[in-house]
Parts: C-alpha cells; structure tokens; sequence
C-alpha cells in the first residue's frame, strides 16, 4: 500500500491533474448555484478520455475542494455556493458582517480540510475490513443491498415521502430503458438502436445536474451583488483561525468522524451531514443560542463534517458497489465505464484503484489548503465572474462534453430530456438523489433479482434462505415500515433548503 | 405560496400518474421467461405502478389543498419565456449539429445562450467566438474527440 501512495504522490500525470481540477473545483464550488455534483457531471468526459486512476484522482479532487468552496459565497453573500454549506450559512454571513469573513472562511478551510483527511482514515481502516466479509456474497445478498442502498436513499433525502418515492421510480424507470438483462428484450426504445445499451449515464447526468441547473439559473431573478467589505489582513485571520480550530479540536474529531459514518449511509452525503453535526453541536454548545447568529463552533463541525462525508461516501461504493451519494454513483458509473466493477473483489483484484483513491484524498484534501486560502484572498473577484457569461461556457462545455461520449447527436437529446425532467422535478419539490441513485442502482437490482430467480427456479422464499440474506433483507423490510410510518405520521421539515443536492 | 405548491402537486400528480399507466400498458406486451412468471416487464410495471401509486397520492394532495387560482405575475412569464429560448437553443445546437458543424453550431449557440442570459449581442458574439476556439482547442486538439466538421469539411484539419 505504501509503495502505491508513493507512485500516487509522485505520479506527474496525477499530481497534474489533482492540481487543475482542485483550482476547477474551488472555482465551481465557489459560483452560487453550481453544485458540486455539476461540477463532477462536467468533468466526466474528460475523465472519459484519461487512465482509471487519473479519473478517479480528479474526481476526488474536485468533490473535496467544490464541497469547501461552497462556503465562500455563503459567508460573502449568504448564498451556499453547494447545499452542503447551508447547514452553517446563517452564522459565516454575520461574521463575515462583522468584517470577520477571512479567518472564518479559513476556520471553514483548515476543518475541511481536516474533515477530509479523517474521512479517508477511517474509510481506509473500514473498508478492506468490510469487503473481507462481503467477499462471500452472492446475487441474493448483493441484490438486497441495492434494494437497501435505494431505502436509504428514499429515508435521508428530506422533503415528502411520496415524492422520494415518484424521484425513485422515476430513475428505475429511465434504468429500464434498452435491452432487459433477462432474454435481451429492447424495451422503450422506440425501434431506436442508439438506446439499445440504455440510457447514455454522463449525458443523463449532464442533463439531470446541469442543463436543470442552466434552466433554473435563466428562470431566476436577477439580485444585485452585494458583499461586505474585507477588513482582516490574510496573516492576521490565519492566526485567529489558528487558535479558534486549537479552542475547537474535539468538536472538529467529533464531526469528522460522525461525518464519515453519515457519508457511509447509502444515500447521505455531505449536506444531510452537515446539517447533523451541525444540529449536534448546538446541542452540546455551552452557547446553543449564538447559533444562526454568528457562533463560529457551529462552522467548525458543519464544516469538517460535510468533508468528512466525502470519503464515507465511499465506503459502500468501493465495498458493495452500492454509491453513497450522487457522486459517488457518477463515480461508480465512470469506473464501470473503464471495465471495472467495483464491490468487494476490488480490493484483491486491482488494490492499485483503491490505494489511488486513498493516495488522491489525502493529496487533494493538502493541495485545497494553498489553493483555498489564494481563493479565500481572491474571493470578492472570483465572486464578480458574471453569470451572463459563466452560464453559456457552462452550457457548450455540456453540450459537447455530452456529445463527446456517445458521437452521435442522441447524446444531446438525452441531455435536453433529462434537463427538462431535472428542471421540472427540482421545481415541484422533488429531490434529485433518488432518481440518480435510482439509475445507477436500477440495473444492479434488477441484474441480480434475475439472476437469483434462475438459480432458485422462481422460488422467493430463496431470497431469505442464506442467513445474510435473510439478514439484509428482514432489516430491508423493517426500514420500509419505518418509510410506511413517516409517510403516515409527517414529522415537521427541520431542515429546510436541504432538498438539493450537494 | 401554499396554493402554487397544491396547484403543482396536482399538475405533477396528474402527469405521474398518467406516465406510470402509459408505461404499465407498454411493460404488460412484454414476453415473460420462459416456466417463469418474471420476465423483461416486471421491473418497468413496478416502477410504473409505484409512479401510478405516487401520482395519485398527490393528486389528492393537490385537490384537497387547493382553493385559490393563482396568476402568474409578468416577471414569471417572461422567466419561463428565457427557459423556453434556452430550450429552443439546445434543440437547434441538436438538430444544426452534424449538418452544419461543430464551429458555427456552437458559435450560433452561445451567442444566443448569452443574449438570453443578457448579454449585448456584439459581447455574446465575442465570447462565442473565443469559447468555441477553447472548445476545440480542448475537446479535438487534446482530447482527439472527432468534431463534426459539417459544411467546413473542405477545410477540416
């Protein structure tokens, strides 16, 4: 393991790579409205077109520095740049009021930072231990835990339940499309052969992640830019961020660490963590009633916690291919893509993917520390970028990006189709998470249901024959009363604005 | 507010439900596998019947909360105005693609993806102009991704 984090380290073509794509991060994370999910939806093409563990680093990459980059326009303008910084945007805006905004961007960017290196420990220390155990799955185990992963999505996404539900069955279906694993039958392809192998997965996340984002950015007022003035030298803010992380340390460990096994849920990122440390921390604070007016504790946990959860995410998808969050399925999509399948046999048949992706967490989550503090002193010029002229770049690097994948113009059909389903979802209130891991996860239940139903000769009751199985599938079932339950008995939304995804 | 999210879960409950049942209709024409009852359409009818179930959930959502009609204020018709052009934009960029090529494809695209978002027109033509260099510079040059050439063939290099 040693020897490959060395060759990552020293790797010109990843370190280059890591580089670019922690400036191209920062810079989308940083623009109001563009997520961190849209920025790896942009960069997939590219990664098309490179070496697998090139491709995973710049992913890496980029979700750790756009998660942190989210945070400065959510001091500067109170606009998160990516929902995952919308647990704590109320308290860095007053700082930032207070003529405070460097050294609390900095507190954002050291814990992050932090948070990203204790995500990827402790995913380095679970995951082998994991995927020792899940070696002996077979179809059944592997299907409940798709049907599982889909349940976790459907419990942690906030909004209404029945919408999760429409999000979810909406990306089953758009999974259904081309030939059927089972006997090969095309189905809604309209005799049209380009649909044959499915829907194209980077065009459909261009489409769902960034033509909706396009669309909703072109319907939206257009607000005057206001930012406070920046009154703190850089040296002086770095010291009392300095001391406010040293005042703070056991809530930056606690955070970082809860903020991983929150990313590990199926379906939870890094915003749905943010917002839990963060409510924690209030909890626990000896001032909860600072929070939402400026109380730099709470930034710290929200902070380390959403970047923690970057590399919990991970946890599932390297272990049971199962994507923690809609990153980590487009992530998933890209190595599946290269001929790669991850899940448990990963670890044993190309240890190298897994020791790049360690090796590129922990080089992108230092890299993000030089590269955020230029852009925390940058922040005000970056933030004056017009959106008249970012948009339109955004738009044809889509296009052709989409285009680039497939060759043919089918591509922009899909991306125009699923913007306009994104666009429309998004506005009426339904969350994006469950479609996306919807059609990641779709073919892989379907898959293994088929091919467990031909072992087992059409018999169900073989899917609770094996303990594990059986195991998987009683805590599936118990988690779809608890679904039943809440549908029934609508618990007050505590955690408004969190719908989006991060 | 309350009214525009009922009117909206009625629209978008009405529009589920009906897509659940056209795809239910299609899933059901499928062949099953042969000595099995679970074939190519069961996973189509679930997600179907599931879209079908979610639909009128919301349907009755919507009717029972809704009371008042809203109008929609001018400032919203003509942001739904900008959504339809930029539509209209990538339909073009789709169907002008192959025929005419890449170069002024894209040029033709950004500049009125620009002039929507508010650009002056001579600036949103200056800015496609250059962005489309990149794009090639990036995306053919580099990344060796064969461009349609379209109506500039002749000249393609």
């Amino acid at each position: 393991m040693m020897t490959d984090l060395v060759w990552v380290f020293t790797n010109p073509w990843i370190l280059l790579v890591v580089a670019a794509c922690t400036f191209y991060g920062t810079f989308i994370g940083a623009m109001p409205g563009l997520t961190a999910t849209m920025a790896v939806a942009l960069l997939v093409p590219f990664t098309y077109f490179m070496d697998p563990m090139v491709a995973i680093s710049a992913i890496v990459a980029t979700t750790t520095t756009a998660i942190f980059a989210g945070d400065i326009p959510g001091a500067l303008m109170r606009m998160p740049g990516t929902p995952a910084s919308a647990a704590y945007v109320d308290d860095a805006h007053q700082r930032a009021r207070q003529g405070k905004a460097r050294s609390t961007l900095i507190v954002s960017l050291l814990g992050a930072a932090f948070g990203g290196l204790a995500g990827v420990t402790i995913l380095a220390i679970m995951a082998p231990q994991l995927a020792r155990f899940a070696i002996r799955f077979s179809s059944f185990e592997t299907f409940w835990l798709a049907v599982l992963g889909l349940t976790c999505a459907l419990l942690t996404s906030n909004g209404s339940v029945v919408k999760c539900f429409a999000s979810l069955f909406i990306g089953l279906l758009i999974a259904s499309i081309g030939i059927d694993v089972a006997v090969g039958y095309p189905r809604f392809t309209f005799g049209n052969y380009e649909l044959f192998d499915g829907v194209s997965f980077i065009p459909a996340i261009i489409g769902l992640f960034a033509l909706s984002e396009l669309l909703r950015s072109v319907g939206a007022p257009k607000g005057e830019l206001t930012m406070p003035s920046i009154r703190e030298p850089m040296g002086a803010a770095l010291a009392s961020a300095a001391r406010t992380l040293w005042r703070f340390r056991l809530n930056m460990v606690r955070s970082s660490t809860l903020g991983t096994l929150i990313g590990a849920l199926p379906g939870a990122g890094a915003d749905i963590a943010a917002w839990v440390c963060y409510a924690i921390s209030r909890r626990c604070s000896s001032t909860p009633e600072a929070y939402g007016h400026g109380e730099i504790e709470g930034i710290v946990d929200g902070g380390s916690a959403n970047n923690a959860a970057i590399g919990g995410a991970w946890t599932p998808a390297l272990v049971f291919g199962i994507p923690g969050d809609s990153v980590t399925a487009i992530a998933i999509g890209v190595l599946l893509l290269n001929g790669m399948t991850p899940g448990p046999h990963i670890f044993t048949d190309s240890p190298l993917i897994v020791h790049t992706l360690y090796g590129a967490f922990a080089l992108s989550n230092l890299m993000m520390i030089p590269v955020g503090l230029i852009a925390i002193a940058l922040s005000s010029l970056v933030l004056r970028i017009p959106r008249r002229v970012l948009m339109p770049v955004v738009l044809l690097f889509s296009l052709v990006g989409a285009w680039a994948i497939t060759g043919s113009t089918m591509a922009i059909w899909i991306v125009l189709a699923l913007g306009i389903v994104g666009y429309l979802m998004e506005d009426n209130g339904f969350p994006l998470a469950p479609a996306i891991l919807g059609i990641v996860l779709g073919g892989i239940v379907e898959q293994n249901f088929m091919t467990s139903m031909m072992k087992a000769q059409g018999n169900l009751l073989a899917f609770f024959d094996r303990p594990w199985a059986a195991t998987l599938g009683g805590l599936t079932l118990l988690l779809w009363v608890l679904l039943l339950v809440r549908a029934i008995y609508p618990r007050p939304p505590s955690t408004p604005n969190a719908t989006r995804d991060h | 507010m309350s009214t525009m999210s009922a009117r909206n879960d009625l629209m978008s409950g009405l529009m589920l439900a009906g897509l659940g049942a056209l795809v239910f209709a299609r899933a059901t024409t499928f062949p099953a596998l042969a000595g099995m009852a679970y074939g190519p359409g069961l996973f189509p009818s679930i997600a179907a019947i599931g879209l079908m179930i979610c639909g009128a959930l919301l349907t009755i959502t919507g009717v029972r909360k809704r009371s008042v009609r809203v109008t929609r204020k001018p400032s919203d018709r003509r942001a739904s105005g900008r959504i339809a052009l930029l539509l209209l934009t990538v339909l073009g960029y789709g169907l002008l693609l192959e025929p005419l090529g890449f170069h002024p494809a894209s040029i033709l695209a950004v500049t009125s993806a620009a002039c929507i978002f508010g650009l002056p027109l001579l600036r949103a033509l200056l800015l496609a102009v250059l962005l489309t260099v990149l794009v090639h510079a990036v995306f053919y040059s580099l990344m060796h991704v064969p461009l349609p050439w379209g109506v500039l063939t002749p000249i393609a290099w």
